[in-house]
């Protein structure tokens, strides 16, 4: 959390001024970074609104107040997190009732919602009206991967901030802790969230690299056998929804690695040669669409061993 | 530790203070729960046996019993169900355990006590330091199903020493038709003596005719009409499925299952393997894969491939709700038509 104002200055210093001249808007949407650092962010927002000791638009992060947000303590800070796949119409319902009723601590009442992108349509058009006409003293924190995975209806009505995607020092920490190397983890985090990298261990990560890498060398070779690798190779290392998430992660870094490698772009990060060199730029992109529709399925709770053999299919056509 | 070893065990007297039993097979539990039992008296019972349910009795009760002196007797013996807490599964309107107290109990167990923990799950979370500890400090028992070779021989042991034979036909099919679950096969059997008791041969025919076919191998026969666009008994058989009430999402799962199996054994037959091979490949029962192996044969890969493709597709249409779930099951089939 201390990290936050050397991470993020740009923004922090933003919001340092608007908050000392009063002049917060009642919705917000932060972007970019990792799923950690947008919270820390929303948290940070959170406590300048109930702070005992601002000074220049900057709480202090100690005192009882900043404190009882940190914990998750203050009843006008409200948050919508879900282990499930989406956020759903109900979810939104339950909580702008809550945050509709009258402040305890403060003068306003906080909602965050992480992972907004995780709304499904309608819960997203119900939470519209609600910052179209916001009632009482309520303020919207939406946290997002990316603004762009959000109805561009609530973009236009909502104040969005892009947070820097340096990586962040105890990110890396976190990660070396859990057995990449330095090198390893800071690749890692170009390609995913931390939330979905600390699923997993260094080594299980390299071994998950290794098994998707000989996935796709087997399709390259148009080798049906990929159908059955994904049981025998894939699926035992692939435990719970953030290893798979991992997974969609990984398969989308590779197909941007081999565009990379094949127009001379920037330098690839997971893979470091075309392991797709038989297919044409078209087919390159025809499996690009067929991995983005894959992971709409997923999303929608079609088993991911289904479909991953699925696309083996498709990929061997 | 085997089952055989732990009754042998029990009936010597010797006896340890915490055993882990592991496994869903209902046919072993209750046998092991009477070899328990019989360590004791009728009257020893009903004053020092106890049997607890962890989803709605707290381990607090239970290691409060547990570290009670017995009454009127030598020691006291204590089952607990339903440790769902050992498990990664989020289960709902449970008690909320506190981990901890088991784990200081069976680090220090009262001598006088049997606690004998009754785990019925297919995987218990590894990685859950109270689950490491009881694998440590308990005696773990397997009460999990008998693979392949191991229940074949069992039943026709049984058998032989009902004065019973079976073909080997007969026992595939058997074995397939229960899914391998020996308490079911024990049930079927029953049935399958009674009606060969003047030949003592149990063949095909009987099982085909006395053992009921299972939900997965109705669909299967669904999966195979619609393949072979025999349209009107695709519909006559789905019908019959959702006057039992039984959901497309779930008949949607078992034929995802069983064209993932065929598809793989084609795949693999097609570079000469052999069904052992190929089982030890999947990690599968062996039983599973030679009948695989055996439909496999009449049904073609390309077929197969598409309606692979084609049914995942209807889950996505399911799920993600663009249309009634019945009709766009129907849709699918007509599509064969």
């Amino acid at each position: 959390m201390e990290n936050l104002v050397k991470e993020q200055p740009r923004v922090v210093h933003e919001f340092q001024k608007i908050i000392s001249s009063n002049m917060l808007s009642h919705a917000y949407l932060i972007d970019n970074a990792s799923s950690k650092i947008r919270h820390q962010m929303a948290i940070w927002l959170a406590q300048s609104q109930f702070c005992d000791n601002l000074e220049n638009g900057m709480p202090d992060q100690t005192c009882q107040k900043c404190q009882t947000i940190i914990l998750g303590d203050n009843p006008d800070v409200l948050e919508i997190k879900t282990e499930k796949q989406s956020i759903g119409v109900d979810d939104i319902k339950f909580f702008k009732k809550e945050a509709n009723m009258a402040a305890t601590q403060g003068k306003r009442r906080i909602l965050i919602i992480d992972e907004a992108e995780k709304m499904t349509v309608q819960a997203a058009n119900n939470l519209l009206k609600t910052i179209e006409e916001p009632e009482g003293n309520l303020m919207i924190i939406l946290l997002a991967d990316s603004s762009k995975q959000l109805l561009p209806t609530i973009q236009s009505r909502v104040q969005i901030f892009h947070l820097s995607n340096q990586s962040n020092e105890d990110e890396i920490a976190s990660l070396v802790e859990l057995g990449f190397k330095e090198e390893q983890a800071l690749r890692a985090l170009k390609v995913s969230d931390i939330k979905y990298l600390e699923s997993t261990t260094g080594e299980k990560y390299q071994s998950l690299l290794s098994a998707i890498t000989n996935w796709l060398k087997e399709v390259n070779q148009q080798k049906i056998n990929c159908f059955v690798d994904v049981q025998t190779d894939l699926m035992p290392l692939v435990e719970n929804k953030d290893q798979q998430h991992l997974v969609f992660n990984m398969l989308n870094q590779i197909f941007s690695d081999i565009l990379s490698i094949r127009y001379n772009l920037e330098k690839s990060t997971l893979t470091p040669v075309d392991i797709l060199e038989k297919r044409n730029i078209q087919k390159i992109i025809n499996m690009s669409d067929d991995l983005f529709t894959a992971e709409q399925m997923w999303k929608s709770n079609v088993s991911f061993q289904a479909i991953l053999e699925d696309l083996s299919l498709k990929f061997v056509d | 530790m085997k089952i055989a070893e732990l009754k042998n065990n029990l009936k010597q007297g010797n006896l340890d203070n915490v055993y882990l039993i592991t496994g869903k097979e209902q046919v072993f539990i209750k046998d092991i729960q009477k070899s328990f039992k019989d360590i004791m008296s009728s009257e020893e019972r009903e004053m020092n046996f106890s049997n607890f349910d962890l989803e709605e009795v707290s381990l607090g009760d239970v290691i409060n019993e547990a570290i009670s002196a017995p009454f009127f007797g030598e020691r006291r013996l204590v089952f607990a169900e339903h440790p769902y807490f050992l498990t990664g599964e989020k289960v709902k309107n449970v008690v909320d355990q506190n981990a901890d107290l088991l784990l200081k109990y069976i680090k220090n167990p009262t001598p006088s006590t049997i606690l004998v923990i009754f785990a019925s799950y297919d995987k218990l979370d590894s990685r859950k330091k109270i689950v490491k500890e009881l694998k440590k400090l308990a005696i773990t028992v397997n009460a999990g199903k008998m693979e392949g070779p191991i229940l074949a021989k069992t039943i026709k042991n049984d058998l032989e020493n009902a004065g019973y034979q079976i073909e080997n036909e007969a026992l595939d099919l058997l074995i397939n038709k229960t899914k391998g679950n020996y308490s079911l096969i024990i049930n079927q059997l029953n049935k399958l003596k009674l009606y060969s008791l003047n030949t003592k041969k149990i063949d095909q025919k009987s099982v085909i005719e006395l053992v009921p076919q299972s939900l997965e191998d109705n669909v299967f026969d669904l999966m195979t009409e619609i393949l072979n666009k025999n349209i009107y008994k695709a519909e006559e058989l789905y019908n019959q499925f959702l006057l039992q009430k039984i959901d497309p999402i779930l008949l949607v799962a078992i034929i995802i299952s069983q064209l993932r199996l065929l598809i793989q054994v084609k795949i693999l037959s097609e570079k000469g393997l052999t069904e052992g091979t190929i089982a030890k490949n999947l990690k599968m029962n062996p039983y599973r894969v030679k009948y695989a192996y055996r439909q496999a044969r009449t049904l073609n890969r390309q077929q197969l491939q598409i309606m692979y493709g084609d049914i995942v597709n209807l889950d996505y249409q399911i799920k993600s709700g663009q249309g009634d779930k019945e009709l766009l099951f129907d849709l699918f089939i007509a599509k064969y038509a």
